[in-house]
């Protein structure tokens, strides 16, 4: 009907997809500057093999599969990069890391169309799939027992404060030498929410339900007081769960969306997974996205809700998810994660022959 | 909704440069709803202004006057190079200005109906571009308690009922207090922008006999819409469709409140409007022009590679080429802007369209259902609600074609009901 005509609005807000990308990495920029303080260049050594191999990949693959090369680049897979390294322990086989870079956008985003067509989040996808090749790397507990390689014990950022508890714990809150790449600064990660937050590049409604269902739970409903990483939370719930095209996209649905992934993180940490309790939930949740959205849809203006029937569809919503919860820590358990990651591959290559090639120019 | 930090209304000058008016003036007579005008001039007649030229076949039309003096030089279809052509009087200007008044009217002994008729007579309709003919929409006979004047200009650089609203404050009270009387209304609100704040101390200077205020509205885009204003000032949220007179209100535009103005204190048919201006130097003046004028006429556009020319504000109005190009009574810009090349990207479903849409819909899944060729849902994700305002459009970060979606999802939802 319009088609190559100037169709109104003439003016466009200015700021495209690029500042987007960009925004979020100067976001993680002073997490990668802490890490290095943590254990030197061999966090650095992660995050730029997972960069590099990221890059050359999208370029090689974005060539091969979807015909773009070049123009492809938008800094979106510097994200996935970085976001995968920082799941990772600083002193993760490098070959394995470049492994996890490469499946990340090979899976987790060229074979689903390119950018903005991925149902998971890539990062979190290129890590399940680390963990299932390379178990024996992946899961060995020297992985996470680095004492001995700890560049910085601590930075006393907070000592004019005086010699008190709180000074102690806001200098751990600051920085604390343990755990994976990015998770070393709770403090730098909620200053790199807020920026995307004054941005508008992430809405406050995931990370706030998120956090606040995680933290409900874990105080109130556990009978033994349970164990996880504050920094490992922060950045599943500021980085991993806003990620734009895996996360719906209406405030009721963030907010529904955010609390599941609080309540799935929670009963997985209760079943003792305790490593990949955040990212088995927000993949999840990723699935469930689409169906989040048709539930959770604004009220459309002047029409009214039929609460019985939205309260339904919501209950069922809910019900499927933790199905998939309980199935997953079963899963778990029985090691047998990788079964579904192989389900997925092969679901992707169909999808991608038979659908997303011939979708390719469709922009949605 | 959407706030604009970028397209500000700023370059506001008031000073006014003069246009030399075009020789031909072109007055359509079928309007957007395919009802005709009949002519009642005839070719080689000479015509004054505000002259009543054609009257319409049913109730409906607003009856048609010349701007200018001049002589009636063709009556039939011209081809402007559209997908339909359209028909046509044309004036030939002589420049002479002479003028004649509209019948006499004695307004404090105005009837319902004589007062709707004269509107009728003097061709208003409804200033603020849907051009609604104001003589039906001031004739029902549901009770009304509240006028509420629409002050919004929500459209970036779009500035002429502020201009209006400054410099003939006293002509819209004497204008509003006309209409308000006639429809028992028992108060006025006036709705105009934060940014506009100023305006706020001109009116409550002013003596009315009907209960008066100003209200201020949020700056953000859209606001002018009549579901918008009326949510925004009284908490009322009327289903899309819906009339505003069933819900006891009526909501009348400040052109059109100066254009009633006009014609009962001064006797004057709306044959000239108040338009915002832009040139290439993004300035911004405010002009009075004639209905009837060509626009690629009055101003020549010299750098076509760059430059198009706009009807209507840069958010919801046209380009040349979509439409007649010539003002009408509904006309509120007339603009020129850069043709901006958009870089188009896979959606990445960041929500900004379904933040930004004043309806409460998600307008990235109207692209795929089109794709899909879903009509049920289209429906289901309430398409028919859209407003076409395209602030998803505007915020797009990767410029999906959002509003080819729309247009193309509304076309086949047309079709669907007809088949």
């Amino acid at each position: 009907m319009h088609k190559n005509k100037q169709i109104a609005p003439y003016i466009h807000f200015h700021g495209g997809l690029k500042s987007v990308m960009w925004d979020v990495v100067i976001a993680l920029i002073p997490l990668i500057i802490i890490s290095w303080f943590a254990h030197g260049w061999w966090s650095i050594a992660i995050i730029g093999i997972a960069t590099v191999t990221a890059l050359i990949s999208e370029i090689i693959l974005g060539q091969l599969f979807l015909g773009k090369g070049k123009s492809i680049v938008d800094g979106s897979s510097i994200i996935t990069a970085i976001l995968l390294s920082f799941t990772l322990s600083a002193f993760t086989d490098w070959g394995v890391v470049a492994f996890g870079a490469f499946s990340a956008v090979l899976f987790g985003k060229i074979l689903s169309g390119g950018i903005g067509k991925n149902r998971f989040n890539p990062a979190l996808l290129g890590r399940e799939f680390m963990t299932a090749f390379f178990p024996l790397i992946m899961l060995s507990s020297s992985l996470w027992s680095s004492q001995n390689y700890i560049e910085t014990k601590e930075i006393p950022l907070f000592n004019f404060l005086g010699q008190n508890e709180f000074t102690a714990f806001a200098n751990q809150l600051f920085f604390q030498p343990t755990g994976a790449i990015g998770e070393h600064s709770p403090l730098l990660i909620i200053l790199g929410g807020l920026f995307l937050l004054l941005r508008k590049r992430i809405s406050w409604h995931i990370p706030l339900f998120l956090l606040l269902s995680f933290f409900v739970f874990t105080q109130f409903w556990a009978e033994n007081p349970i164990k996880y990483s504050l920094g490992g939370v922060l950045l599943g719930a500021i980085f991993m769960a806003t990620d734009m095209p895996s996360s719906p996209s209406s405030p009721t649905g963030k907010s529904y969306y955010g609390a599941m992934i609080g309540l799935s993180a929670f009963i997985f940490l209760y079943n003792k997974i305790n490593f990949e309790y955040m990212s088995y939930s927000i993949l999840i949740l990723n699935a469930f996205s689409t169906s989040i959205n048709e539930v959770f849809a604004p009220r459309a203006w002047g029409t009214k809700r039929v609460w019985f029937d939205w309260l339904e569809q919501i209950f069922f919503l809910t019900i499927k998810i933790l199905a998939v919860v309980f199935a997953v820590t079963n899963l778990h358990f029985y090691g047998s994660i990788s079964v579904l990651l192989f389900i997925y591959i092969i679901y992707l290559l169909l999808k991608f022959n038979y659908k997303t090639i011939k979708e390719l120019k469709i922009k949605i | 909704m959407i706030p604009f930090f970028k397209h500000r209304n700023k370059n506001i000058q008031q000073e006014i440069t003069s246009f030399k008016i075009p020789d031909k003036l072109y007055f359509p007579i079928e309007d957007k709803w395919n009802n005709r005008l009949i002519p009642t001039v005839s070719v080689g007649e000479m015509v004054k202004k505000n002259q009543c030229i054609a009257i319409g076949e049913s109730n409906f039309p607003v009856s048609l006057h010349s701007s200018v003096s001049g002589k009636v030089s063709y009556i039939g279809k011209i081809n402007f190079d559209l997908e339909k052509e359209y028909s046509y009087i044309v004036i030939e200007n002589d420049f002479q200005e002479t003028e004649i008044l509209l019948p006499e009217i004695d307004i404090k002994n105005l009837t319902k109906e004589k007062f709707a008729e004269y509107i009728k007579l003097a061709g208003i309709s409804g200033g603020g571009g849907a051009e609604f003919p104001t003589h039906i929409k001031y004739g029902t006979q549901k009770p009304i308690d509240t006028l509420i004047l629409n002050g919004a200009e929500c459209e970036p650089y779009i500035s002429s009922d502020s201009y209006v609203m400054a410099n003939f404050t006293q002509q819209i009270i004497d204008g509003a207090e006309l209409i308000a009387r006639q429809l028992n209304a028992t108060k006025i609100i006036l709705g105009i922008e934060k940014r506009n704040n100023h305006l706020r101390s001109l009116f409550n200077g002013l003596k009315t006999t009907i209960p008066f205020e100003v209200k201020l509205l949020p700056n953000t885009f859209p606001q002018g819409g009549e579901l918008q204003i009326i949510k925004s000032l009284t908490d009322l949220e009327l289903p899309k469709g819906s009339i505003p007179a069933d819900y006891g209100k009526m909501v009348s535009n400040i052109g059109t409140v100066k254009a009633i103005f006009d014609a009962f204190f001064e006797r004057k048919a709306f044959t000239e409007r108040w338009v915002t201006v832009m040139d290439e130097q993004q300035q911004i003046q405010n002009h009075r022009l004639k209905v009837g004028i060509k626009a690629k006429e009055l101003i020549p556009i010299e750098n076509k590679e760059k430059y198009q020319l706009v009807l209507g504000g840069p958010m919801m109005g046209k380009e040349l080429k979509l439409t007649q190009g010539i003002i009408n009574k509904g006309t509120n810009g007339l603009i020129f802007l850069p043709i901006i090349t958009k870089e188009e990207n896979n959606c990445i479903q960041c929500g900004y369209c379904v933040d930004a849409c004043p309806m409460n819909l998600m307008p990235f899944k109207f692209v795929e259902d089109v794709f899909e060729n879903n009509v049920g849902k289209l429906n289901s994700h309430h398409l028919n609600l859209c407003i076409e305002c395209g602030a998803c459009a505007y915020i797009c970060p990767t410029n999906i074609p959002l509003m080819s979606g729309i247009y193309n999802g509304k076309f086949k939802l047309k079709n669907k009901q007809i088949a």
